[in-house]
């Protein structure tokens, strides 16, 4: 088991990984800087302020959508030459691969998510915004906002191992984020059934603004959705042929 | 006699098309077992099974004794496979693909390097895959398929896009498997010429039955000798003998003439005498003509 999450990262192309991550990093820091500068009139410029001006783009669309990317980036060394047929034939089980395999995903995202705090410390350091740094509020946002993408990568990695190809993933996967701006203006417990939108409620200082909020509820969607897609994900994978 | 792979009425069905049907496959223990076929007659298909890779229909696998796919992990750790087309990771070299599976098994790196000299690609070592020629990723494969000195080897149609000098490479290793490693060795391949001087044993699939199981030699009886025989008027010489009987085909200026015992060849010759014979050849039948007949195939196998 330990054995196969070591083998995605020996296998994984980290010059993709690193770009990726780079442009949530420099496009959301740049963005929340500007925001934040040009709406000072109206909200004053604060640590704060520059986080939530940062916080939105990749909530609402980087985050979601590299679950996708990492996900199919991480099944598409497999697909390419058959090599699950190879693996297949060796004595592994098919369940340690399954789940070395979401292992690798939660991994990257945890990945994106210090890269994308790391950014925003980088940049209020840089900009020297009033106020002092909300330590704990941070490290709760990056923290539940990594928990918050569990259904989306269980969810990513069932569809997968299933679609080949890259290209035909990156589209379903953007066409799956777009509508996150609707999703994430509805109710909490109608929203949290779409996981792309678990970000917003989970990192957002404006999530609960407009709708009441119920963290433990909403968690509970997360527990279930998070293990529903996990359990499908993985039966269909230790049943499926490699014709 | 002990069965290192033995199947029980193995089936499998695609849709309404019946891929394998009902076959009793039986390899020995330390045999290269060849098991032949033409395109489409479900060789990929059986071994695909052998190795858990497709579920049976019906029927059962025993490898090793033990129950595939119930034991799937105990009978893996002792087979190594290449099936269709090699498997690796194109954008890695040639060595870590090679690291990657030894790592799995449990191996050593030490392995790896032995592994690549073996199959001649340590040259190549360093090299994305995605570079190789197609006869170096075929290496590549059957070096991930005996990393790990299995003792089991399964290998479909192994010589595919390798040129006659690395045909004869591996069918060296292969025929040095059984002493080198101890192995069995179950090869397909739709070539009976191609297993014809490795094989111990032959198994023929046909349209997805076994229509023929036993060792080489039981097969090799089935060739009898074809006289060739090269005449100033070969027409007049093919009348007669038609004539006299003799079953003759004619090709270009030359007659052909199954015999099967000496007897008979003094008659032809006999028979031959007045048409002032240019020269004579004599030739095994091979082994595709006898696998032709069987299979009622033209030549398009
Ligand atoms: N996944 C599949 N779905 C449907 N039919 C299949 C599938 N795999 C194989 N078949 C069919 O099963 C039959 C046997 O195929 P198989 O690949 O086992 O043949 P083969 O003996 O390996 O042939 P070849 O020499 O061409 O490799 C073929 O008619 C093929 O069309
Ligand atoms: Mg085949």
């Amino acid at each position: 088991m330990l054995q196969l999450y070591k083998l995605e990262f020996a296998k994984v192309q980290w010059s993709v990984i690193f770009l990726l991550i780079a442009l949530d990093t420099v496009i959301n820091s740049g963005l929340g800087a500007m925001y934040m500068e040009s709406f000072k009139e109206i909200f004053s410029p604060s640590w704060y302020q520059l986080y939530n001006q940062s916080q939105s783009f990749h909530t609402l669309f980087f985050y979601p959508l590299y679950a996708g990317i990492f996900a199919s980036l991480i099944c598409y060394y497999e697909h390419k030459n058959n090599v699950w047929k190879q693996l297949l034939s060796l004595p592994i089980s098919k369940s340690h691969l399954y789940l070395a395999k979401f292992g690798m995903l939660m991994t990257l995202m945890a990945l994106v998510q210090i890269a994308f705090f790391f950014a925003y410390i980088i940049t209020g350091w840089i900009i020297q915004p009033p106020g002092r740094i909300a330590w704990g509020q941070l490290t709760s946002y990056a923290f539940l906002g990594w928990l918050s993408i569990f259904p989306l990568c269980a969810l990513q990695l069932w569809i997968s191992q299933k679609v080949k190809g890259f290209g035909k993933s990156l589209v379903l996967n953007i066409s799956l984020v777009l509508p996150n701006l609707i999703v994430t203006g509805m109710v909490y417990y109608i929203a949290a059934w779409f996981p792309f939108s678990l970000p917003f409620f989970a990192m957002s200082p404006k999530a609960g603004v407009a709708h009441p909020f119920d963290p433990i509820s909403f968690w509970f969607i997360v527990a279930f959705t998070t293990l529903l897609y996990l359990v499908l994900g993985w039966r269909i994978f230790i049943r499926r042929e490699w014709g | 006699m002990s069965f290192i792979v033995q199947t029980k009425n193995l089936t499998r069905r695609f849709g309404d098309k019946t891929s394998v049907n009902r076959v009793d496959l039986e390899v020995p223990l330390g045999s290269i077992y060849g098991f032949l076929g033409p395109n489409g007659a479900g060789k990929t298909t059986t071994l695909k099974m052998l190795l858990g890779l497709l579920r049976p229909t019906a029927g059962e696998i025993k490898i090793f004794g033990k129950m595939m796919p119930e034991e799937r992990r105990a009978i893996l750790r002792h087979t190594g496979s290449l099936v269709e087309s090699p498997s690796y990771y194109g954008h890695l070299s040639g060595y870590k693909n090679l690291k990657i599976f030894s790592d799995l098994l449990g191996l050593s790196s030490k392995s790896v390097l032995e592994i690549l000299d073996l199959v001649r690609l340590s040259k190549h070592a360093d090299r994305p895959v995605k570079e190789y020629s197609l006869g170096m990723k075929q290496r590549l494969g059957i070096a991930m398929a005996l990393i790990h000195k299995p003792k089991l080897l399964i290998l479909d149609e192994p010589t595919n896009g390798l040129d006659p000098a690395g045909i004869q490479e591996i069918r060296n290793l292969i025929k040095e498997l059984p002493t080198l490693y101890d192995s069995t060795v179950l090869i397909s391949s739709h070539l009976l010429s191609e297993v014809e001087q490795i094989a111990t044993h032959v198994g023929i699939i046909h349209h997805g039955q076994l229509i023929f199981q036993d060792q080489m030699d039981i097969l090799q009886q089935h060739r009898s000798p074809v006289m060739y025989v090269e005449l100033e008027h070969p027409e007049e010489a093919y009348q007669t003998l038609l004539g006299k009987g003799w079953r003759v085909d004619i090709e270009n200026r030359s007659l052909s003439i199954p015999v099967t015992s000496s007897k008979e060849r003094a008659r032809l010759f006999q028979d031959l005498q007045p048409f002032s014979i240019l020269s004579v050849q004599e030739k095994k039948k091979s082994l595709e003509e006898i696998f032709i007949k069987w299979t009622g195939m033209g030549n398009s196998l």
